[in-house]
């Protein structure tokens, strides 16, 4: 009876931790909060949040920012001038399911040749195990499109 | 008192759930889908001939030297399972694709303005913008 009570303990532990949910939509940086380099991401340990000052107008970095969230098979759910929302679509592969992440991207104009872009994942408990965090990914992609 | 008939072995087969998740894993394994954002009238099926030529010009740096105009703007969507058609890439199944589109629609040029490829899982893609151009010097213009 003891050992099963552990072992159904250690399953249960394996089960959140595989399907645990992490990350915020809010992010925690600010474009006061350091010296931002223009173009040069920056982004926290996990790629849960990352930031980075585009060299693009608020124009091209809304524009930027769609682009790259509709590229990573997202779907926008609400968007205003400076703050776009998305969930990626789930998909059942060979291996895991995968998707349902909730990604966010604000945007706010420093002045006419540069804009301050932080991207932020949220994953949800349920398929936490097929989800990653795309704050880096996002971020990078903006980069690149923002300097090609 | 009728009995329902004892299920073939071939329909046993098909209701196994595994066979399901393959079969819909494979026919899943690529798509492409392309949105046309002008419709561009006037210029439907202009080039819709084996012969069809296209420039691709996939550095933002370069533009034709020649004057042309953009008669649409494509967007397209090419998904690829890597276990069951390889990597989408922007100088293979893009480029292919965008040709088709360009020929559909009478274009001479494709100047790609954009463009980003990810995988996730087994999945990769690769997501392109292009303006679909039109040399104004042509002499069947």
């Amino acid at each position: 009876m003891r050992t099963f009570t552990m072992a159904s303990a250690v399953l249960g532990s394996c089960v959140l931790l595989l399907s645990g949910c992490a990350g915020t939509l809010d992010s925690k940086y600010t474009p006061s909060g350091q010296q931002y380099v223009v173009n040069q991401a920056v982004k926290d340990a996990g790629c849960y949040d990352a930031s980075v000052m585009l060299g693009a107008d608020a124009e091209r970095a809304r524009d930027i920012a769609k682009k790259v969230l509709v590229a990573l098979d997202a779907k926008i759910s609400s968007e205003t001038d400076g703050d776009i929302q998305a969930q990626r679509n789930r998909h059942i592969g060979v291996m895991v399911g995968s998707g349902g992440e909730e990604l966010r991207i604000r945007l706010a104009a420093v002045d006419a040749k540069r804009t301050f872009m932080t991207a932020t994942t949220k994953t949800g408990f349920v398929g936490g195990a097929g989800q990653k965090a795309w704050s880096c990914k996002i971020v990078d992609e903006a980069v690149k499109l923002a300097t090609n | 008192m009728a009995h329902d008939p004892e299920p073939s072995p071939r329909m046993r087969i098909y209701s196994q759930p595994i066979v399901v998740i393959l079969a819909a894993a494979t026919l899943s394994a690529c798509s492409t889908t392309t949105s046309l954002r002008t419709p561009p009238a006037g210029y439907a099926n202009a080039r819709a001939d084996s012969n069809c030529k296209v420039d691709i010009y996939a550095d933002k740096s370069q533009k034709p030297q020649r004057p042309y105009r953009v008669i649409t703007q494509a967007e397209s969507s090419i998904r690829q399972n890597v276990f069951f058609g390889g990597k989408a890439t922007l100088d293979n199944e893009a480029f292919a694709e965008l040709r088709k589109q360009a020929c559909k629609v009478g274009a001479d040029a494709v100047v790609i303005s954009d463009y980003i490829e990810s995988s996730a899982t087994e999945m990769s893609h690769i997501y392109v913008w292009a303006d679909l151009v039109r040399y104004e010097d042509r002499t069947d213009n």
